[in-house]
């Protein structure tokens, strides 16, 4: 028999989480075919694209009213007879599955690995600790393992244009309910996704004031890219937390990364580390920032911003 | 309302960490140590639901080496009323099952409504710890909260930060939280309170006494810095860096 392994795929109730498409790069590193869960509920396009994931043999499928909004406890309950078949099950790191995974390792008597930036064996794992400063090896004897990727350490694995995972609907014991769903504030951005774009701009605290960040907007418009921010720049409430991209915020990789205004303290480059090229704009040439940046401008953003969107509208002409 | 918050000793935020000869461990001889930041958000928080009327008293408890009573005398100099200690050796500090395992003891034992905790110890970055007291004590959680009030009908309406933007739930005591760093701004903590503290309570419970006998299921069996980013060309000149940045075609 070899390794039985089950991909959790969460979403965000419209379409797959973009760390599933990076988790499955890591799975595929181990085994060739896999079985996946979901749950939620009226999720069809999202059973519809994890029957697409490349590998999915069975896509097991749990549907409930009390699994709409993947709260932790639900999940749990809903994924809990799935885990008992499997000798590793996978989890993609963002927000949803840090909520769920932990408690449902906890049930389990399981003690999981989160975060894992390289699998070396299906019993040992690489992951960053102290904001990425320092990568620990890991390693378990436990029969079962539960363990969550970091999506900025694998490249993305794209759907199959057909499916190929056989859908498998589980019915699940009545759930019991334990918190209670208020609301969402969801903020619409019409612009790319910070987990999936190629290009992130991010501004920090040097944009001064929320009017002053738009600078940073239209610089992003002009490249087609997604906008990032440091904490001070989420505290100080120039953008809303989203934004927020560093060790207790979104861990990315993108191929190009712009730190506009941003010192570069460990918390925020634990969440950027990894970007292919790091692009830095501070007038300070003593910043943090410039001793990992690819490329280092020392000058004024208010200056220097504008006139690279001039220049970079005029190269598309 | 009996709300317990769990505090760890960690190396401070502001601190350069460095690896240990043996590849095992980090380097903490000389190292300033402090209260694991989120967790000191955690206290503040239910400090302040005492202060608003909204809790009757704070516990803190610390797992971990004898210094930890550090930290446990800051949280009372903060206002926690009393103190807890587990001594435990490192490894065990450092596995979320086993601390999650003594919490829930503590919390059964100590019948509290309420564990409020750090969403994640900046040494580790695990962020396990709370959900999973929330599933081994069987209740509800409410997990990176940036805004907590209690609610009319009872019970908490937490506000949590979440990937795509911010989700509100409502949670009934008893329950675990962990909190974001947007919740509040700990407060300082004068001299006077500092003597205060000297006289509170702290009490040191072991594992033998809790009847427990853990052991991590997860080994670490190194530790490395990771490869480092070379550094690459500083301008000064915009138009240079402009024409850089095209030549090596960074935009395409
Ligand atoms: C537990 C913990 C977790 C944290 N998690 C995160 C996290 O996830 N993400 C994160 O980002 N931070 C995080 N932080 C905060 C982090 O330590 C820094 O405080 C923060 O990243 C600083 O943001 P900044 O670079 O925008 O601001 P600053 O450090 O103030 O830097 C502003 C920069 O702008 C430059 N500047 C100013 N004016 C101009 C100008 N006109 N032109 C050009 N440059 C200019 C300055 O030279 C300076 O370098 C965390 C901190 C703690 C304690």
């Amino acid at each position: 028999m070899g390794l039985k392994v089950l991909l959790v795929a969460t979403h965000n109730g419209q379409s797959l989480d973009e760390q599933v498409h990076h988790s499955v790069t890591a799975v595929r590193s181990l085994t060739s075919v896999f079985d996946v869960a979901v749950t939620g509920h009226h999720i069809d396009p999202i059973i519809a694209e994890a029957s697409r994931i490349d590998g999915a043999q069975k896509v097991f499928v749990v549907t409930d009213l009390l699994l709409d909004k993947q709260l932790a406890e639900p999940v749990t309950q809903a994924l809990s007879p799935l885990v008992a078949l499997y000798d590793l099950v996978v989890f993609s790191s963002n927000t949803t599955t840090k909520n769920i995974l932990p408690r449902l390792a906890a049930v389990h008597k399981i003690s999981p690995i989160t975060d894992v930036c390289e699998i070396l064996s299906k019993r040992s794992f690489k992951r960053p600790i102290y904001a990425g400063n320092i990568i620990e090896t890991v390693s378990t004897k436990q029969p079962k393992v539960l363990i969550s990727i970091r999506a900025a350490s694998y490249q993305r694995t794209p759907l199959l244009d057909q499916a190929s995972g056989k859908i498998v609907h589980k019915a699940c014991a009545a759930l019991r309910k334990y918190a209670e769903y208020k609301k969402s504030i969801i903020l619409k951005q019409d612009r790319p996704d910070l987990a999936a774009a190629k290009i992130v701009i991010s501004g920090g605290r040097g944009l001064g004031s929320a009017a002053d960040f738009k600078l940073v907007y239209r610089l992003a418009d002009q490249l087609n890219a997604a906008v990032g921010a440091s904490r001070a720049a989420v505290d100080a409430g120039f953008v809303s937390n989203d934004y927020q991209v560093g060790q207790t915020g979104k861990i990315i990789a993108p191929s190009v990364y712009v730190a506009v205004g941003i010192s570069g303290a460990i918390q925020h480059m634990a969440g950027m580390k990894d970007s292919r090229i790091i692009v830095a704009i501070n007038n300070d040439e003593d910043a943090p920032i410039f001793t990992v940046c690819d490329y280092g401008l020392v000058g004024d953003l208010f200056t220097v911003v504008p006139k690279m969107i001039s220049h970079i509208k005029k190269r598309k002409k | 309302m009996k709300i317990l918050v769990p505090i760890k000793r960690v190396i401070d935020y502001n601190v350069v960490v460095q690896i240990h000869d043996n590849h095992r461990d980090v380097v903490t001889d000389n190292v300033k140590m402090s209260i694991n930041p989120f967790d000191e958000i955690a206290l503040e928080e239910a400090i302040r639901l005492v202060e608003s009327g909204d809790a009757t008293s704070v516990d803190c408890v610390a797992i971990g080496c004898e210094q930890s009573q550090e930290q446990i005398r800051q949280a009372l100099a903060m206002g926690a009323d009393k103190g807890i200690l587990v001594p435990t050796d490192d490894a065990i500090a450092q596995d979320p099952l086993c601390c999650a395992q003594i919490l829930q003891r503590i919390a059964t034992d100590g019948e509290y409504d309420l564990v409020l905790m750090g969403k994640q110890a900046i040494d580790n970055d695990c962020n396990q710890t709370g959900q999973m007291l929330a599933g081994l004590m069987d209740w509800p959680q409410a997990t990176f909260a940036s805004e907590l009030k209690p609610s009319k009908s009872g019970g908490l309406e937490v506000a949590r930060e979440v990937d795509g933007g911010t989700e509100v739930l409502r949670v009934k005591c008893p329950a675990v939280v962990t909190v974001d760093l947007r919740l509040n701004e700990p407060r300082y903590i004068s001299l006077p309170n500092i003597m205060q503290a000297k006289q509170k309570p702290l009490e040191s419970i072991s594992l033998d006494a809790l009847g427990m006998t853990l052991s991590p299921l997860v080994t670490r069996d190194r530790l490395d810095y990771p490869t480092p980013r070379q550094s690459g060309q500083v301008f000064v000149d915009v138009d240079v860096f402009l024409k850089k940045l095209d030549e090596d075609g960074i935009w395409d």
